[in-house]
């Protein structure tokens, strides 16, 4: 093939640009650290990065969503144990006050600590969490669930469930309604504590010893019930963060380069260049006018 | 029988000759730069013989002529150039633009639509799960907010670009017409300069170049006549011939890649920087169009799921993003009036209840539905295949260009073989001429020589 002196030179040049744009693209992957920095250098490899970031950040959101969980599921128990505490403590003053030896004397300042035992469940029943929400109102979240109007408590919240979603198809029920539960129990402390105020050893015998197990057991059946919540949301935020991590890793193989791969790639361009450059610079120097003396 | 007078004349026309030979290799050397640019060669010839009879009849030699000088060229390579131009245009016009749009999706990363659409969708899971906390409100609010005007931004971007397409196709019209011209022009002085041997060289030159540029803006078929014009016409449509330049139509349709004349007949546009932004301003349309229906898809579905709130005031039937009839699309993707002005607006259950957050369980579900006026995808589904659709078609135009790049190199390196000045072959051809002058210069002065002895003789 017969050679123009154009064309040796616009190949010179297409040697170094080709050569250059080489090193340059193998330049940015060890700089960026990613394959893919457009949709078009790898237009399934975006698709997969998209929808698995897409999945990571919805994971990444069930995971707050379920500290929200912890925080009410935790808060609920708390409670629950108070009350328990509370329970246990009124279920001794009922044995004492069912007791034959037990003089009215001592059921009447039975009955004022009983009073107070009243006052701290209707504190803990209005307990707030630290956003503000009353935890046992149901879905009425912003009003105060329980009044008591002399010896009558009325129960101002519902019986609706707060809901955090935990997954992209399941949702937690994270709250305990104050009906029927607290508002038995205290309806039950109420009846003891009349009963102690009457001195009626009887009906303490009969009933409240009873009604004060059957609290217990109830408070405890429901605190059973919280803490296989709790599991299940320890469960799933620790799955989440093992899936968090699978799925970083799979946008990382799709997105990162291989450093090793890349530099040694750079490195072989670079090397391709400089003979780019040699060749041209050699090439410059050769011309007959330079023999034709 | 000659005399020696003859033989001086054969070597004066011998000197003129290797003169004519050196100034046509002069300016081939001085031309080694020119693009479009051919070669030329002084074509020798040798003169009419003599005939005389001394005894017998005898036929000499009159030494050498220039016949004619040629430019060495190639026509069908001429013609692949002007198809190969015009492929390269109009893939580099489509690699080009598309790549612009390209950029303006910001994807994948942080600042595309498709996180904004995370975060709005995970903002509702977050409400859902704490619906009575404020935060979680703004957080919708500020998650819709930064969805809306990445929509609004990206449909900003389409419509200045699809703009600039439109401005760019009057100006290659422009440039269109005005190559016509060109070639009508130069078509006329070739006209004039031709004689039955010879071209005006340079004047060819440049109408091939023009040629060129013409087939680069779009696809053109020329031929060439007995006196070296040209005929040249798009796809049926005469754009110069004998009679001048004819009117490239004004009147397009960028859809069908036509352009239509005033008898109202359409002649295809398939080739050439024009096709490439008629290409473009279509590509972006339907790309408009894919992003308008992802704004009033997201419309719609929120609107029908959020009117079944009540907000803190007992409202319900409210809409989240704002209604327009007929649904605007992207442009008018927006929040509705009372969400953009209070957080505390966006209601989050259909009983209104502090706590009841079934309507932002909803909307937060909503992510994983899949929804017919999206072709059975979810939303977040149709924006990455969107995406991944325009990564597609850059990367395939990308690689169109690359390929055409291949075969417009390989074209343009044949031309040069044949038709490039190389300064190796032109000073070789130098020697050669410069020997040849100086022997005949020599033979010259051997027979002014002679030429002495004879005068002294008489002396």
């Amino acid at each position: 093939m017969r050679i123009s002196t154009a064309f040796q030179y616009s190949q010179y040049t297409a040697g170094i640009q080709s050569t250059q744009q080489t090193l340059y693209n193998d330049q940015q992957q060890v700089e960026t650290g990613k394959k893919i920095n457009q949709p078009s250098d790898d237009p399934v490899g975006t698709s997969t990065i998209m929808s698995v970031s897409a999945l990571k950040s919805a994971q990444t959101q069930y995971g707050t969503n379920l500290n929200t969980a912890t925080g009410w599921l935790g808060e609920t128990d708390n409670a629950l144990s108070s009350t328990s505490n509370i329970v246990q403590s009124a279920y001794s003053l009922a044995l004492q006050g069912a007791s034959d030896t037990t003089t009215q004397q001592q059921r009447q300042s039975m009955a004022s600590q009983i009073s107070q035992y009243e006052a701290s469940l209707l504190n803990i029943a209005n307990s707030k969490s630290p956003t503000g929400s009353y935890l046992f109102a149901g879905q009425m979240t912003k009003t105060q669930p329980f009044t008591v109007a002399g010896s009558t408590l009325t129960y101002n919240g519902d019986t609706g469930s707060v809901m955090v979603e935990a997954s992209a198809n399941q949702t937690i029920n994270v709250n305990t309604p104050g009906t029927p539960l607290l508002s038995n129990v205290y309806n039950q402390l109420e009846s003891l504590r009349q009963n102690l105020l009457n001195n009626d050893q009887t009906a303490i015998t009969n009933t409240d010893v009873g009604n004060m197990q059957s609290s217990l057991s109830a408070i405890t059946m429901e605190r059973g019930n919280v803490g296989a919540k709790m599991d299940t949301v320890k469960n799933l935020t620790a799955d989440y963060t093992r899936r968090n991590n699978d799925l970083s890793t799979q946008i990382s193989n799709v997105q990162d380069v291989n450093m090793a791969q890349a530099i040694t790639d750079y490195q072989l361009a670079n090397s391709a260049y400089q003979a780019a450059l040699t060749v041209t610079s050699q090439g410059f120097g050769l011309s007959l006018a330079n023999f034709i003396k | 029988m000659p005399g020696l007078f003859s033989a001086i004349d054969n070597m004066s026309a011998a000197l003129q000759a290797f003169q004519q030979e050196l100034s046509v290799t002069s300016n081939n050397v001085a031309n080694v730069n020119t693009p479009g640019y051919s070669r030329q060669v002084a074509q020798l010839a040798e003169a009419p013989t003599s005939t005389y009879t001394a005894g017998a009849v005898m036929s000499i030699g009159n030494g050498v002529t220039v016949s004619s000088i040629n430019r060495i060229q190639d026509m069908f390579l001429q013609q692949r150039t002007q198809t190969a131009a015009s492929d390269t245009g109009r893939l580099g016009t489509m690699s080009n633009g598309l790549t612009a749009v390209q950029g303006m999706l910001n994807e994948p990363g942080t600042s595309g639509i498709s996180d904004a659409l995370s975060s709005f969708f995970n903002a509702w899971s977050g409400l859902a799960s704490n619906p009575s906390d404020s935060s979680q409100q703004l957080q919708v609010q500020t998650t819709a907010q930064t969805l809306t005007q990445r929509v609004q931004t990206l449909n900003q971007s389409l419509n200045a670009q699809a703009t600039q397409e439109t401005q760019t196709i009057g100006t290659t019209l422009q440039s269109i017409q005005a190559t016509v011209n060109n070639i009508a022009s130069l078509n006329q002085q070739i006209h004039l300069g031709s004689t039955s041997s010879s071209q005006p060289i340079a004047l060819l030159d440049q109408r091939d170049q023009a040629l060129q540029q013409l087939s680069k803006l779009v696809d053109v078929q020329s031929q060439v006549n007995s006196d070296g014009t040209v005929n040249v016409s798009m796809n049926g449509l005469t754009l110069v011939d004998q009679t001048g330049a004819h009117q490239f139509p004004t009147t397009y349709s960028a859809a069908n890649s036509t352009v239509t004349d005033v008898t109202g007949t359409s002649f295809p546009i398939r080739s050439g920087t024009l096709a490439g932004e008629f290409g473009l301003v279509n590509t972006i349309g339907a790309y408009k169009t894919q992003l308008d229906t992802l704004a009033n898809t997201v419309t719609s579905q929120v609107n029908t799921v959020y009117a079944t709130a009540t907000d803190a005031n007992g409202n319900t039937n409210q809409p989240f993003f704002n209604v327009t009839v007929p649904a605007g699309g992207a442009g008018s993707f927006a929040l509705a009036p009372a969400i953009a002005a209070s957080s505390s607006a966006i209601a989050t259950g259909v009983t209104g209840k502090a706590a009841d957050s079934s309507v932002a369980l909803a909307l937060s579900q909503l992510q994983n539905q899949s929804i017919a006026g999206l072709g059975g995808q979810t939303i977040q589904g149709y924006y990455t295949n969107f995406v991944s659709g325009i990564g597609t078609q850059v990367s395939y135009y990308n690689s169109q260009v690359t390929t055409q790049a291949a075969i417009s190199t390989q074209i343009s390196n044949q031309v040069q073989s044949i038709s490039g000045v190389s300064l190796d072959d032109e000073m070789s051809h130098m020697l050669e001429y410069q020997r040849s002058y100086q022997a005949a210069a020599q033979s010259l002065s051997a027979f002014n020589s002679t030429m002495d002895s004879l005068m002294n003789m008489i002396k």
